[in-house]
């Protein structure tokens, strides 16, 4: 994965695929702490203990198709490479918290990349019912919530290829503002 | 800088040409979006075919995604269904092969044999 955007894009797919009805991506750049901070919540089916303990196993996955499941464990090693922090904590049931975080000044920490790419990627999935996305830069706010758009839309597919590339460019508008001082 | 204002506008001025929620008629393109097809470039892809559609104003086509597909080693792996049900399944696709199925099978209706995942994986 080249960038955190890549890394965003797999661990909602996680998200969908354990379908939740509601996932919170929260991501923070701060100067001052010199951090980059990614936070994802779900409320989908969750996991046990053990499945949570193999979760980060590149040789575990849930999944039929296939008898890896990479995506964990290349973020865990990629932040943990970049003087960063990795924890998962999951109730079956109830959903998963996701907490990355990574030394924002280190030379392997990847950047940002295209975020706007990556939640239209993940609003274009067949299940996704609520999303709701925070970037912060330096207490600097984006906020996106799905469901205001959808209240906006009325009887209009999300899926309209004028609507979608509408909600692209708002993204990356909005992310390309609050990150216009980002050195 | 764009709002949520001017969606509504845009919703208000292309209503007619507008796909509806729950719409089943049309062409929909299915690419897979597993960590393999990720990271294959599968989301490059999907921002393509998105532009080209976008481009051609071809409004009974429809873009979404699927999870992995089961071949990891093909992807980026995209599925275009047919209003008929049809099924056709082009592996490796990259932001170059994006024109030309668009081009030739979803405006030409013509299958491109040489992208086929059938054909490449033989």
């Amino acid at each position: 994965m080249d960038d955190l955007s890549l890394f965003l894009l797999d661990i909602v797919e996680n998200s969908l695929n354990a379908n939740a009805s509601m996932i919170i991506v929260i991501i923070n750049e701060d100067d001052l702490t010199n951090k980059i901070s990614i936070t994802v919540s779900d409320n989908g089916k969750g996991m046990d203990k053990e499945t949570l303990r193999k979760a980060i196993d590149p040789f575990f996955t849930t999944r039929t198709t296939r008898k890896v499941g990479l995506g964990l464990s290349l973020l865990k090693q990629t932040c943990e490479g970049c003087d960063g922090t990795f924890s998962i904590d999951s109730t079956l049931g109830v959903g998963t918290n996701l907490f990355v975080t990574f030394r924002k000044d280190h030379i392997d920490t990847p950047p940002i990349g295209q975020m706007s790419e990556s939640i239209i990627s993940i609003l274009l999935h067949p299940r996704i019912k609520g999303f709701r996305y925070k970037h912060i830069v330096n207490e600097i706010e984006f906020e996106f919530d799905l469901k205001e758009v959808l209240d906006i839309l009325g009887d209009v597919s999300l899926q309209d290829v004028e609507v979608i590339t509408f909600i692209k460019n708002y993204i990356k508008d909005n992310i390309d503002y609050i990150r216009g001082g980002v050195k | 800088m764009k709002s949520l204002e001017d969606l509504k506008k845009l919703r208000d001025q292309s209503l007619k040409n507008m796909t509806m929620r729950y719409q089943t008629n049309g062409t929909r393109v299915q690419i897979g979006m597993g960590t393999c097809g990720i990271a294959a470039g599968a989301r490059p892809v999907m921002s393509k075919f998105l532009e080209e559609i976008s481009n051609r104003n071809l409004n009974n086509v429809t873009v979404t995604q699927v999870g992995c597909m089961g071949e990891c080693a093909f992807e980026p792996i995209v599925e275009i269904v047919e209003q008929n049900g049809n099924s056709t399944i082009y592996c490796l696709v990259s932001e170059k092969k994006v024109a030309e199925i668009v081009e030739e099978h979803i405006i030409g209706g013509k299958r491109l044999e040489r992208y086929l995942l059938s054909g490449v994986k033989r």
